[in-house]
């Protein structure tokens, strides 16, 4: 699992955006209108290796939340930027 | 090789290139003043240019045009200044810009979709009280918390433009309509459009800086969205609109 391109965020106020960088950003010339949740998503993605080491981030980082619900948000999240065309699997 | 200087944005640039097209295009922006940065193209960049076009046509499904070197090298020229003036808080946006009593509107939207047509409604409405900063692409510059639109020379077919600085009142994003309307919008909702629009880089520092600029259009301006077709009305709604 990995991220086509390499982004840069911002914060925008009320949300954040994610540019492509790179030379392969031509390839996608739109941009991500994030929330803080999904930014640091985004990173865990660009950091880990497996969906399951991102699951056991989550976990530790959230341990209040049930791991099933955190597993389910983790899951659309992977499948949104699947059908996007930001993730490779 | 010629050589010769051109101030826009109040950035004085430094033009070493080929082919005189690009210095005649850029008559009255010509100055003698030192420069801040230099460009300078070679048949590199022509082709390269080339392909872009090339590619550009075929993903809007029109048929390549077979543009003059010449041409191409003043669009390179352009394109190697949208990067330089990032340091400078610039930016190039593809918009039509243009200007009522000093205060400036700028109408984006996707190629075709009448962004030169509205703003000749608005030229024709108020007369001599407005004036077209730049028709096409014009650039963007933050300064003392506003942002200006600046004329340059590199402004579409219609060569709309005027070697002006004037303040950025709103940023309005046009689409066709069958009915006039007009209404605020936030910064998330507009980013799309804006982000599609900018003039993008690709290095991570020029890609922040554009970001910025993108930012500072919602800090700094008004957002509008603006439905409109081509009677003389869409001016009026639109002007009202930004001055409610």
């Amino acid at each position: 699992m990995k991220l086509k391109y390499e982004f840069e965020v911002m914060d925008m106020g009320d949300e954040f955006a994610a540019v492509p960088v790179g030379e392969q950003a031509d390839e996608l010339h739109g941009m991500l209108r994030l929330n803080a949740d999904a930014v640091e998503m985004l990173e865990l993605v660009r950091t880990k290796d497996t969906p399951e080491e991102i699951l056991e981030t989550l976990c530790t980082r959230y341990p209040q939340e049930n791991r099933d619900d955190l597993g389910k948000a983790l899951r659309d999240y992977l499948n949104a930027l699947l059908r996007a065309g930001i993730l490779e699997p | 090789m010629m050589e010769f200087r051109i101030k826009i944005a109040n950035i004085v640039v430094g033009i070493s290139n080929l082919y005189p097209y690009t210095k005649n295009f850029c008559a009255g922006y010509e100055t003698n003043e030192p420069p801040d940065f230099f460009v300078s193209t070679k048949q590199d960049d022509i082709e390269r240019e080339r392909k872009l076009a090339y590619q550009e046509a075929i993903c809007e499904g029109i048929p390549p045009i077979d543009f003059s070197d010449a041409y191409l090298e003043s669009i390179a020229v352009y394109r190697q200044i949208a990067i330089h003036i990032l340091a400078y808080d610039g930016a190039v946006f593809h918009g039509a810009a243009v200007a009522v009593d000093g205060e400036a509107y700028l109408f984006t939207a996707l190629s075709g979709t009448g962004k030169t047509t509205h703003i000749r409604l608005w030229l024709k409405k108020f007369g001599e009280r407005a004036v077209v900063v730049n028709g096409d692409k014009p650039i963007l510059r933050f300064d003392r918390q506003r942002i200006l639109v600046c004329g340059t020379p590199w402004s579409g077919k219609e060569r709309m433009n005027t070697n002006i600085m004037l303040p950025l009142k709103a940023v309005c994003l046009l689409e066709r309509d069958v009915h006039n309307h007009i209404a605020p919008i936030t910064l998330p909702e507009a980013m799309p459009t804006l982000f599609q629009q900018i003039y993008r880089p690709t290095a991570r520092e020029d890609v922040r800086q554009t970001m910025l600029m993108v930012r500072r259009l919602g800090q700094y301006t008004a957002l509008y969205r603006l439905g409109c077709n081509m009677e003389a009305e869409a001016a009026t709604i639109a002007y009202e609109g930004m001055n409610a």
